[in-house]
């Protein structure tokens, strides 16, 4: 009895756990697919409906970047302190925080406004800075701990602070190095004035008005816009997709395994 | 026993993958066939829309004493054959006489400083050649997206299923080449 309790529970959790990770392998076929199978529109004759542009960012006014204080229209910002413990060591999150304003892609035909809240951001990290420990007295780090925002006077202490380079090697953060509990990693993504940028989204009309707006669609949900190139996007969604499929056929078939042995042996 | 589970497993796996994709590559060919009907709609809304701005350009130039009277001649006519178009190779054609009649006509006219002077002529200069730019711009992301389909239709495994489904592949927006000797008017 006990034994049919547990397979029905097994069954029914990894039935949601297999569906989840079928639709979202299958998913990202799809829209790799999709990017492949879209040919890239001027923006003075796009048409309605799903398009694919290649562009620049032009907006009316400018977000600045908390750390860098560089113009910009989208950014991520993200503070990281590093810790260590007896099991573990690692980056923990400080303060994560994403802005955008409506901004506009342009080519040399014409330009295009982007509903910058319904955009999903592909964007490389471009400022990668550690702020080493020893700089930061014990009193400050309790106080960036309290507050994971940081205060333009704690702002000024970093600038006085040492403070390194971590490289960004193909749109991604180095992960290697050593670390001092408490050493500080503060990571910025955001699309200046003038970006390259690549886009995806359903072309429309803006609520209440008659102008063109880039969205995600009502049916096509895809939507995202990214500073690097198609052929990078094509890969990352490749490399993602194996990996999802190889996890996926691990995760149904080992639990599929186990059940059906438990049926079996009764 | 458990080797006959774990092949039941592995077969089940397969099957549900083998499914999976099958789906996928229907969808995605259904997909590419109505991304070039739509592809084609968005020439053709502005292909008819350019056709329409040409009798308001006659009536304009109408009104000024135009030497050359066989430009508006061929620019009446343009619009009729567009009319009797058959097939997408006759579009193509008519369309490419169209670009370098409207261009022609476009330097005649400039000769004549009163109609270069006309607010309501140069409004349709200047919309007419708006029209033209986004026609070369859709000719040229419809051929894209019909390569795209042609390409995928002789690819395996898509071809399996683009037979059964007797999916054929489509004409570029393209002159004929026997045409295309003929377009310079």
């Amino acid at each position: 009895m006990l034994n049919i309790v547990i397979i029905i529970f097994l069954i029914l959790g990894f039935s949601v756990l297999w569906f989840y990770l079928i639709f979202t392998t299958y998913n990202k076929y799809r829209i790799r697919h999709l990017i492949k199978d879209t040919p890239t529109s001027k923006i003075r004759s796009a048409a309605i409906g799903l398009v694919e542009l290649n562009g620049k960012v032009i907006a009316d006014k400018y977000l600045e970047t908390p750390f860098s204080k560089q113009n910009c229209v989208y950014y991520e910002y993200l503070k990281q302190v590093f810790y260590r413990t007896d099991k573990s060591a690692g980056w923990r999150t400080l303060a994560h925080e994403k802005k955008h304003i409506d901004y506009y892609i342009y080519d040399d035909t014409g330009k295009i406004k982007v509903k910058a809240d319904e955009v999903k951001y592909v964007v490389s990290p471009k400022i990668a800075k550690l702020v080493l420990a020893p700089r930061f007295s014990v009193k400050q780090i309790f106080e960036i701990l309290k507050n994971p925002i940081i205060t333009p006077e704690q702002q000024g202490s970093i600038e006085n602070k040492e403070i390194k380079d971590i490289e960004i090697k193909n749109g991604k953060v180095n992960e290697f190095g050593y670390y001092y509990p408490g050493d500080l990693r503060i990571i910025e993504r955001f699309l200046e004035p003038d970006n390259q940028v690549y886009v995806i989204g359903t072309l429309g009309n803006e609520d209440n008005s008659d102008q063109h707006i880039i969205k995600k669609g009502k049916y096509e949900k895809t939507c995202f816009v990214s500073d690097s190139s198609e052929e990078q996007i094509l890969k990352k969604y490749n490399l993602e997709f194996i990996l999802l499929l190889i996890v996926t056929i691990i995760i149904t078939s080992l639990p599929l395994i186990y059940i059906l042995k438990l049926i079996i042996s009764g | 026993m458990l080797l006959i589970v774990e092949l039941f497993v592995f077969l089940l796996i397969v099957l549900v993958l083998f499914i999976f994709y099958i789906i996928f590559i229907y969808n995605s060919l259904v997909r590419l066939k109505n991304n070039i009907t739509k592809a084609w709609s968005n020439i053709e809304v502005l292909l008819k829309q350019r056709y329409d701005e040409l009798p308001k350009l006659i009536d304009t130039v109408k009104g000024y004493t135009i030497h050359e009277k066989s430009v508006l001649t061929d620019l009446i006519k343009i619009r009729s054959d567009y009319k009797g178009a058959k097939d997408i190779h006759d579009i193509a054609e008519i369309n490419d006489k169209t670009d370098d009649l409207i261009k022609k006509s476009f330097l005649v006219f400039e000769k004549y400083p009163d109609l270069k002077a006309d607010g309501n002529f140069l409004k349709l200069q200047k919309r007419i050649s708006e029209i033209e730019n986004m026609i070369s711009d859709r000719r040229e992301y419809y051929n894209d997206v019909v390569t795209i389909y042609n390409t995928r239709i002789e690819q395996i495994p898509y071809n399996l299923i683009a037979n059964s489904l007797k999916y054929k592949p489509k004409d570029l927006f393209v002159a004929n080449d026997s045409e295309k000797k003929n377009i310079r008017i």
